[in-house]
C-alpha cells in the first residue's frame, strides 16, 4: 500500500464513523454548528496521530514490545488518557468557550473507539511513519464526517454556517424566501439521530446500486 | 429531598443518558436488538455505574482535591473504571457462575462505554454531595436500562417489517432512535 | 509471579513518565486557565471601565442588603483600593441589580444597571439613556443624584442602591458622620 492509499484510505472506503460506525457519540452530541466538529476534529486528530506514534515506537523494539504485550491494553489506556488530558487542559487554557460547548465529550475522547481500535489494529505492529499517516488519515476522515452532520443540522437548524467563530455565512434569507422559521428540530437531539439515520441509509443506497450494477456486469 | 427528586427526575428523562446527552450509543444500536441483551447490559451497566461513582467520587475529594491534581482525573478514573470491571468480572466469574454467563460478555464492553466515564466525570463537575451523588448515579442508569428495554421491543418488531434495502441495520435504528428522543424531548417542559 | 512484577514494573514507570509530563503541561496551562475563569467570574466588573489586571480581587457576601462585595486590592502599592458593590433593589418589577464602585473615600468611581426588568419605553429608556450624574459624589452624600421626571419609582430603586451601598460603604471604610 503506497502512502498516499495509506493516507486516504481513512477518506471513504474506511471511514470510521459512516463505515464502521465508530465514534457516535460525539458525531451525535455536539455537531450542532461546524465550529464543534472542526474543534472536536482538530482534538481527535491530535490524540490519534500521537497515540499511534507512541503506540508504535513502543512496540517496534522486539525487547520493550515483550514487556508491554501482556499488560498492552492498560497501557494503551495510559497513554491515551494522557494525551487526552493534554488536548483538555491546553484547550480549556486557549479557547475557553470552544471547551464549554464541546463539555464532557473531550475528556470522553478516552473512551472514543477510533482511538483504541487503531492502536489495537495498526499501530502495534506497523512502522512509527506508516502509524502517523493512518492516524492522520483516519482522523481527517472523521472531521470530515462529522462536519457533514453538522452542515446539515446547523443549515437546517439554525441557517447558518458558522466556521470558526466570527466567520459565519448567514442563509437565513433562505428561511425568509421560503416564509418559513429555521428548523428547530435539526438542532434538538431528534435531529442528530435523524440525519445520521438519512446519511447512513444514503451511503448505504449508494453502494447498494454499486453492487447491483458489478453483479450485472459480472452476469453479462 | 426535593431537590434529590428534581435530580433523579432530571436524570431519568429530561437528560436521559441515551436519547439527549447521547452517552453510551454505542452498545445501545450494537446491543439494544434483543429484550434479554438489552436487559443484561444494563443490569452490568446499572452496577458498574454505582461502583464507579462512589470510588471515584472519593478518590477525587478525598485523595485528588487536598493534593491539588485535579487535572488528572480523566486518567485516574479510566484506570479506576477499568479496573473495577475487571474485578468486578474476576468476582462473579469464581462465585455465581450463572451470573457471569448472563453478564459476562457485556463487562469488557463497558470499560470502553461512554456512559460510565461520563457519569463519573459529572458528579465531579456538578460538585454533587454524596447525596445527590447516589441518586444520580441509580437514576442514570435506570433511564438507560428503561430506554434500552422501549428500544429493544420495537426492534425486536421490526426484525419482521418490510424496511427499504437501504434502511436496514443501522441506519432504521437510528431513525427509531430519533423517534423515541422526540417523545423525550417533551419531557424538558416538565422539568 | 516474576511476569506480574516486570508488568507492574512497566505500567509504573509509564505513570510516572506520564505524571511527570501532564504536571508539566498543567503547569503552563493552569495560571491561563484560572485567568479565564477569573475574567469569566468578573466579566461584568470590566464593563465599569476599570482594568482589571491591575488588582487582585477577592469577593464576599456579607450584609442582608448587598449582594457581594469585591474587594479590588492594587497590584502596586501607590493606586488606592476599591470596593465594588453589587446591589439588587426593585423598581417597578424585581431584580433591578447594579454595580457600584467606590473608592477609600467612598467616592464614586462606576455604576452601571446589570440587569433589571422594567417597562419598555419608560424605567428602561431611562437606565438606558439618563445618566443619573452620581459619578464623584462622596457617599453618603447623594444630593447630586439627577432623577429623570416621569419615571419616579425606577430612580428611587436606583437611588436606593446608593443608598445601601452608603451605609456598606461607610462600615467599610470607616466614616466621619
Amino acid at each position: 500500500m503506497t502512502v498516499k492509499e495509506n493516507f486516504f484510505k481513512g477518506f471513504i472506503k474506511e471511514n470510521q464513523l459512516f463505515v464502521f460506525a465508530l465514534g457516535m457519540c460525539p458525531a451525535l452530541a455536539i455537531t450542532k454548528s461546524i465550529e464543534n466538529a472542526i474543534g472536536m476534529g482538530v482534538a481527535v486528530l491530535f490524540v490519534l496521530v500521537f497515540s499511534n506514534l507512541l503506540v508504535s515506537l513502543i512496540t517496534m523494539n522486539p525487547k520493550i514490545r515483550e514487556l508491554v504485550m501482556p499488560v498492552r491494553i492498560p497501557v494503551y489506556i495510559v497513554l491515551i488518557a494522557s494525551l487526552v488530558v493534554i488536548v483538555e487542559m491546553v484547550m480549556e487554557a486557549f479557547l475557553p468557550e470552544l471547551f464549554e460547548t464541546l463539555g464532557v465529550f473531550i475528556p470522553l475522547i478516552v473512551v472514543n473507539c477510533i482511538i483504541f481500535g487503531r492502536a489495537e489494529a495498526y499501530a502495534g505492529d506497523h512502522k512509527p511513519l506508516e502509524s502517523v499517516v493512518d492516524g492522520a488519515g483516519m482522523a481527517i476522515g472523521y472531521t470530515g464526517a462529522i462536519m457533514i452532520i453538522s452542515l446539515i443540522r446547523e443549515v437546517f437548524g439554525a441557517g447558518t454556517i458558522t466556521i470558526w467563530g466570527n466567520v459565519k455565512l448567514d442563509l437565513t434569507f433562505m428561511f425568509d424566501f421560503l416564509g418559513i422559521e429555521p428548523i428547530d428540530m435539526f438542532l434538538q437531539p431528534v435531529g442528530a439521530f435523524f440525519t445520521l439515520g438519512f446519511i447512513l441509509a444514503a451511503i448505504a443506497a449508494i453502494q447498494n446500486g454499486k453492487k447491483d450494477k458489478a453483479t450485472k456486469e459480472v452476469s453479462k | 429531598m426535593a431537590e434529590l427528586v428534581a435530580i433523579a427526575f432530571a436524570a431519568f428523562f429530561v437528560e436521559n443518558v441515551l436519547l439527549t446527552q447521547f452517552l453510551g450509543i454505542c452498545s445501545f444500536i450494537g446491543v439494544g436488538k434483543k429484550r434479554s441483551s438489552s436487559l443484561g447490559m444494563g443490569l452490568a451497566v446499572f452496577v458498574v455505574i454505582i461502583l464507579a461513582s462512589i470510588v471515584t467520587w472519593a478518590i477525587y475529594n478525598f485523595v485528588m482535591v487536598p493534593l491539588e491534581i485535579e487535572f488528572m482525573k480523566t486518567i485516574v478514573f479510566i484506570l479506576v473504571i477499568a479496573a473495577l470491571v475487571q474485578m468486578i468480572e474476576t468476582i462473579i466469574k469464581r462465585f455465581s457462575p450463572s451470573l457471569y454467563k448472563a453478564l459476562g460478555i457485556y463487562l469488557p464492553l463497558i470499560t470502553t462505554n461512554c456512559a460510565v466515564l461520563g457519569v463519573a466525570l459529572t458528579n465531579v463537575k456538578e460538585g454533587y454531595e454524596f447525596s445527590e451523588m447516589i441518586v444520580y448515579a441509580i437514576s442514570i442508569p435506570l433511564g438507560y436500562m428503561f430506554v434500552m428495554y422501549i428500544y429493544a421491543i420495537i426492534r425486536e418488531k421490526l426484525e419482521f417489517s418490510p424496511i427499504p434495502k437501504a434502511f436496514q441495520g443501522i441506519p432504521i435504528a437510528m431513525v427509531l432512535a430519533a423517534i423515541l428522543a422526540l417523545i423525550f424531548s417533551r419531557f424538558g417542559g416538565l422539568a | 509471579m516474576k511476569q506480574g512484577l516486570t508488568s507492574g514494573l512497566v505500567l509504573l514507570i509509564l505513570g510516572v513518565i506520564c505524571g511527570i509530563a501532564l504536571s508539566v503541561v498543567n503547569y503552563l496551562t493552569a495560571p491561563i486557565i484560572l485567568q479565564n475563569e477569573q475574567a469569566k467570574k468578573y466579566a461584568a466588573l470590566s464593563d465599569l471601565g476599570i482594568d482589571l489586571s491591575l488588582y487582585t480581587i477577592t469577593d464576599s457576601s456579607l450584609s442582608e442588603n448587598i449582594d457581594t462585595v469585591y474587594l479590588l486590592t492594587p497590584n502596586a502599592e501607590t493606586d488606592p483600593s476599591i470596593r465594588v458593590y453589587s446591589v439588587t433593589t426593585t423598581g417597578f418589577s424585581e431584580g433591578l441589580n447594579m454595580l457600584i464602585a467606590v473608592d477609600e473615600n467612598r467616592t464614586v468611581i462606576a455604576y452601571m444597571v446589570v440587569s433589571h426588568q422594567e417597562s419598555a419605553g419608560y424605567g428602561k429608556d431611562t437606565i438606558e439613556t439618563h445618566d443619573f450624574n452620581m459619578v464623584g459624589a462622596v457617599l453618603p452624600d447623594t444630593s447630586l443624584f439627577e432623577a429623570k421626571a416621569g419615571t419616579s419609582v425606577t430612580c428611587d430603586a436606583i437611588l436606593l442602591c446608593f443608598d445601601m451601598v452608603a451605609i456598606q460603604a461607610t462600615l467599610d471604610f470607616g466614616g466621619d458622620n
